[in-house]
């Protein structure tokens, strides 16, 4: 029986989908699956990715910081500085 | 209880109506035909619409218990051409002062806390991120 309280998962498979948005989408597409990103830090994946001014991060819908650590179904969200109105 | 909207038809301004209140402020935030990049077009917003209707649902939630008032707030994303309303912000208080105060905040805090982004369409023909 698994103790640790359930992580909400956006993706059935093993992987980690990674989704970019506003300037970022241009430079780095739109989604990204990736096979390998489990256990890594989300600072890890960003030098990784060799992307520059990440403003907000979010985990399957949730803000998070960057030394949250990825797991296999994660839905991971990139977001450049905002700036609506 | 106030009300957040994400969305892509265009917006109207609310009916608010509770006798209680002496003060209705609305703002509307417009897409201009002009700004430092040159002549524009239009304005592409584009969201991450889960995150950004429940940052703009935190936003108004946390704005009505601070100062006590009723707060509208909705934005709208995809293409607009200039002189669209991309932004309306409607507050409902008992007096001016806190209804301004709430207003501007609320504001303020969707620039900075919503996940959403623009793209400037330029007349000639350039397309930049703000």
């Amino acid at each position: 029986m698994n103790s640790q309280p359930e992580r909400k998962k956006m993706v059935n498979d093993e992987m980690v989908k990674v989704k970019f948005f506003g300037k970022l989408a241009d430079l780095h597409g739109t989604e990204l699956m990736l096979e390998n990103a489990k256990g890594k830090t989300i600072q890890e994946l960003l030098i990784e990715l060799n992307v520059e001014g990440a403003y907000m991060l979010a985990v399957n819908g949730a803000l998070v910081s960057s030394n949250v650590t990825l797991e296999d179904g994660d839905e991971l969200a990139i977001m450049p500085p905002v700036g609506g109105g | 209880m106030g009300k957040a909207i994400i969305t892509k038809e265009p917006l109207a301004v609310p009916t608010m109506e509770d006798p209680n209140i002496g003060s209705f402020i609305v703002f509307q935030g417009k897409v201009r035909n002009h700004s430092e990049n040159g002549e524009v077009q239009a304005i592409e917003y584009s969201a991450y619409e889960e995150l950004a209707l429940s940052q703009l649902g935190k936003i108004v939630q946390e704005t009505e218990e601070k100062y006590n008032v009723t707060v509208y707030a909705a934005h709208r994303i995809g293409r607009l051409v200039v002189g669209e309303t991309a932004l309306v912000v409607a507050t409902l208080s008992p007096h001016r002062q806190e209804g301004f105060l709430a207003t501007m905040e609320i504001i303020d805090r969707i620039k900075k806390e919503v996940p959403i982004w623009k793209k400037e369409i330029l007349t000639d023909g350039r397309a930049v991120w703000l």
